[in-house]
């Protein structure tokens, strides 16, 4: 381990167990929810599960977050294509087949009962039954939730009514912000002190490395990072 | 054997058939279509999901169903209610549910609605929900689609006005089967009354369905007595017109219309009438079982999945009728893997002497076929095997459903083909073609349809363990080619280009081909042998654009004017696309003949200029510089004033309107100019047009064809400024 190398504070909001709420806007994209599950699981023992059903489960982004590649093994995807199938798989994450997961991610929760083909009294209630699911999850298994919603509207207020926590990430002229509705998080995730700040890939690499390392999971030298195909 | 099945509102059905000098007409009294609806969704994907779901053990209904059926039993929609046992999904065995039979047809998705709302959401999954009504029909009773054409031929009448008109009006435009109907819209519903009752058609092809209400209108205001276009009086509006969204693009849907007794095939909005003519569409009749008017206006998918609902029927699987059945949960890094798509080899720019071209037979169907890829047997969870390369997902040795749909087309295919090569007969050989162009849709599509999420029974790990094989193949085929001393220049999906490594001996391609093709069991079949293939840079960049290149077949002579023919092979470049202009097409081409002629650029640019003086001279008439594009949303919902919007305000402008799916055709006047008067419609015989906007396309075109020889549009416009005399070369374009 390199010790001689300066430290700086890297912060990402500590998770409790149960639901999550995340607002991200909309510049951040998926990056601080992909990289709020990778800080869980060098955190925990667990594995991490992601049900995507905003379309944002692509994994080159998520590949090149991770500071070592065997982090993909630990984090298991299932895309929701219908409203229906993102339904069975909300249940799923209760049943026999996910054992001991560290986080538990479900991004874009209500797109899909957005679409036509779902009656709109019948999208409310699927709505409210995914809610529940969820937060069956989190009580099952005793993890964090992170859910994330494609838009913040009536529709969705019933998951602002059970998230446990509300958490909003901007981005700030000092980097990208997390706060809590309720003032008890305000998490700055990296200052770089001289005022110079980006919020690109290279920056969430170099936050992702630190959490990393502070957990003592393994991160891969830069060199035996760009060997890897 | 039928024609077509008329419904009527009582329940009752009319089946009609083909007899030696007309049709026989018979009453099925009492038709109750069938739905089933089963536990919840969780019991089979849920909690309990996984690659064999393992729903709870029970005898009769659950309590939930039976609750359920008390609930139905006794309203109007429900004729009788009972249990019986299916299976849900190719992988669980068959269980009790709850069999409801419905009063009509369209009772069906009535009854699914009220399901849906009844109990908590969730609760229960509908089966059998959503069939086309005479697809519907022939599955339940157990009678052919297609009709007994060994009785006698069909018989068929052609209604059409043109695509511009619409209204009362527009009927005196009207021809029958090509002939112009009448000067008034009188005289031409009594002439269609006439035709009609003269031939009595089995099937009625109109340019719109708009036409059917339109000339009943008609004949009621002018009184033509008895005027009737089906067997029985009448017709039944089926659906009104709609939008919808597909794989991103925009369609349009027309209203549909039916006619007792007869097949109504809508010009319109129809796939395989056009792509395969109704000698096609009836070969593909008896093959997907689908009723000839519902073949008439289905998608390649709703054909597919017809095949497939009859192929599950055989297995006892019932059809859902919304996609519950999500993917398995999969390691990011197995998704990373399976994300990558179809594998190409980045072409290597420029022109290239001596290629060959190898092309594997139907290669997704193939892979389907010979790897046993079903939505039932991929990740089956009952073998512990690593099959799929890449991916380690398991193929279950129990034979997939999906090989069984596809195997018996792929070989009619390449039985047709044969037969294609072997006929002196030039209808036989049309039909044929039909047949083969009809299968090709079906088989093409196949392997995308396994993605896209209302799939009745897709699966994306399907989707991606058909990629997965894909890229092994032809990897596996690259490596076999090299090693015996060919250089591979370009491959994509299925195909492969190869020139002579220099300074090796080659194993000749027959040879390695059928090497290859016993190797991984898919014909490699040689396409063709090119004196020359040029693949073009992307644009705005050095590296090859993966789909856009042109190449001279070896021994096909390039015809000195008019269309190219099969001497060059186009692809991606503006010839090939559907809205360039002909006039721009024609200047490609004329580039193109010069190309393979002289390999100059200095040539090709003489060409063009050559073609621009004539157009700068206003000799180019405005049929030719047609713009047609797919109009993707309503005229007020675009936020850009492109020139296509511009277009379909004109068209508002004159009273009609585009539907989003349909295509709007238009003559540039005035790029620069304001609103619909930057362009004209064709039907308004403008004289004039917009020189400078069709110089640039033009000069698009030719800017494709050099840029493969390092030229761009600087070097054009230089060209063309000092140019002040065309060279000989432009006029030589025989080698």
């Amino acid at each position: 381990m390199n010790t001689s190398q300066r430290q700086p504070r890297v912060e990402l909001p500590e998770l409790d167990a149960g639901l999550t709420l995340v607002d991200v806007g909309s510049d951040l994209g998926v990056t601080p929810v992909q990289s709020l599950l990778l800080d869980s699981i060098f955190a925990g023992d667990g594995d991490a599960y992601w049900v995507d059903a905003a379309g944002t489960a692509q994994t080159t982004r998520l590949r090149e977050l991770a500071p070592d590649r065997r982090y993909l093994h630990r984090v298991h995807v299932a895309r929701g294509f219908t409203a229906y199938q993102q339904t069975s798989l909300l249940d799923r994450l209760t049943g026999e087949h996910v054992t001991a997961p560290s986080v538990v991610v479900a991004t874009g929760i209500d797109r899909l009962y957005r679409d036509t083909d779902v009656p709109a009294t019948h999208a409310q209630d699927l709505l409210v039954r995914s809610i529940a699911a969820l937060a069956r999850v989190g009580r099952v298994h005793d993890v964090p939730v992170i859910v994330t919603r494609s838009r913040a509207d009536e529709f969705t207020q019933p998951l602002v009514n059970a998230a446990q926590t509300h958490l909003r990430c901007e981005d700030t002229q000092f980097g990208p912000r997390f706060t809590d509705a309720t003032g008890d998080v305000d998490t700055l995730v990296y200052h770089l002190g001289d005022g110079w700040v980006q919020t690109t890939l290279a920056y969430w690499q170099e936050v992702l490395t630190h959490r990393a390392r502070m957990h003592d999971a393994p991160v891969v030298g830069e060199e035996a990072t760009s060997g890897v195909v | 054997m039928v024609l077509t099945v008329d419904f009527h509102s009582a329940g009752d059905v009319v089946r009609w058939s083909l007899t030696d000098d007309g049709v026989t007409r018979t009453v099925h009294e009492g038709y109750t279509p069938t739905l089933f609806v089963g536990d919840a969704a969780r019991d089979l994907y849920g909690r309990r999901g996984g690659p064999t779901p393992t729903p709870p053990d029970r005898d009769g209904l659950s309590d939930s169903l039976t609750e359920l059926q008390a609930f139905l039993t006794g309203q109007d929609a429900v004729a009788n209610t009972g249990c019986e046992s299916y299976r849900q999904t190719f992988r669980t065995a068959p269980r009790p549910l709850l069999r409801i039979d419905a009063a009509s047809v369209d009772a069906v998705r009535q009854i699914a609605q009220r399901v849906q709302q009844f109990n908590r959401p969730a609760e229960y999954t509908c089966y059998n929900v959503d069939l086309t009504r005479q697809f519907r029909y022939c599955l339940e009773t157990g009678t052919p689609a297609s009709p007994d054409q060994s009785v006698r031929p069909l018989r068929t009448l052609s209604l059409s006005i043109p695509p511009h008109k619409s209204g009362p009006d527009a009927l005196t435009h009207l021809t029958i089967d090509g002939d112009a109907a009448g000067q008034t819209p009188e005289a031409a519903v009594t002439a269609v009354d006439r035709a009609v009752r003269e031939r009595d058609p089995d099937v009625i092809v109109v340019s719109t369905a708009d036409l059917i209400p339109l000339l009943f209108d008609a004949a009621d205001t002018h009184d033509v007595s008895g005027f009737e276009l089906g067997r029985e009086p009448g017709y039944t509006k089926l659906a009104g017109e709609s939008t919808y969204t597909s794989y991103g693009q925009v369609g349009h849907s027309p209203a549909r219309y039916t006619l007792p007794g007869r097949v109504v095939i809508d010009e319109s909005n129809t796939f395989f009438y056009h792509e395969a003519g109704l000698p096609g569409c009836l070969d593909l009749v008896n093959r997907a079982g689908l009723p000839l008017e519902e073949l008439g206006w289905a998608s390649i998918g709703r054909v597919l999945t017809a095949m497939q609902i009859r192929a599950a029927r055989d297995r006892d699987v019932l059809v859902p009728w919304q996609a519950w059945r999500p993917e398995l949960f999969k390691p990011a890094a197995t998704l990373d893997a399976a994300d990558r798509g179809g594998t190409t080899f980045a072409p290597a720019v420029g022109v290239h002497e001596n290629v060959h071209e190898l092309d594997f037979a139907s290669l997704y169907p193939n892979i389907i076929r010979t790897r046993n890829i079903s939505p039932e047997t991929v990740r089956c969870g009952c073998c512990d095997t690593d099959d799929v390369p890449g991916l380690g997902y398991s193929i279950c040795d129990a034979d997939g459903y999906l090989p069984t749909v596809l195997g018996p087309l792929i070989d009619a295919r390449s039985r047709i083909k044969d037969q294609i090569e072997e006929t002196t007969d030039d209808a036989e050989r049309d039909r044929l073609e039909s047949a083969s162009a009809a299968i090709k849709w079906i088989l093409v599509s196949c392997f995308g349809y396994q993605g896209f999420s209302n799939a009745k029974f897709g699966r994306i790990e399907c989707h991606e363990a058909i990629n997965a094989f894909a890229r092994d193949i032809l990897l596996d085929a690259k490596t076999a080619l090299e090693a015996v001393g060919w250089q591979v220049l370009h491959g994509i999906v299925d195909s492969i280009w190869v020139t002579p490594a220099p300074d090796r001996d080659q194993r000749p391609l027959e040879t390695v081909a059928a090497e290859i093709s016993a190797d991984t069991g898919i014909a490699l079949e040689y396409e063709s042998a090119f004196d020359w293939v040029a693949f073009c840079p992307m644009r705005n960049g050095d590296s090859g654009a993966l789909t856009r290149y042109f190449g001279k077949r070896r021994v096909e002579t390039t015809p000195s004017t008019g269309e190219l023919g099969d001497a060059i092979k186009t692809r991606g470049i503006e010839t090939r696309q559907r809205n360039t202009p002909p006039w721009v097409s024609t200047v490609q081409e004329d580039a193109l003949r010069v190309f393979d002629a002289t390999r100059s650029p200095d040539a090709v640019c003489d060409v063009l200029h050559r073609h621009l003086t004539a157009l700068r001279r206003g000799d180019v008439a405005t049929d030719d510089l047609i713009v047609a594009n797919r109009v993707s949303k309503r005229a007020d919902a675009y936020t850009q004033e492109t020139l296509t919007v511009a277009a379909l305000r004109r068209t508002q402008h004159h009273g009609s309107s585009l539907a989003p799916g349909q295509t709007v055709r238009y003559i540039v006047v005035n790029a620069d100019g304001r609103g619909i008067d930057r362009v004209r419609l064709p039907f308004e015989d403008s004289e004039s047009y917009d020189a400078d906007w069709y110089e640039d396309a033009a000069i698009r075109a030719v800017e494709s064809i050099v840029s493969c020889v390092g030229w761009d549009r600087t070097d054009i416009d230089q060209y063309l400024a000092d140019t002040t005399e065309t060279t000989l070369g432009s006029y030589n374009t025989q080698p």
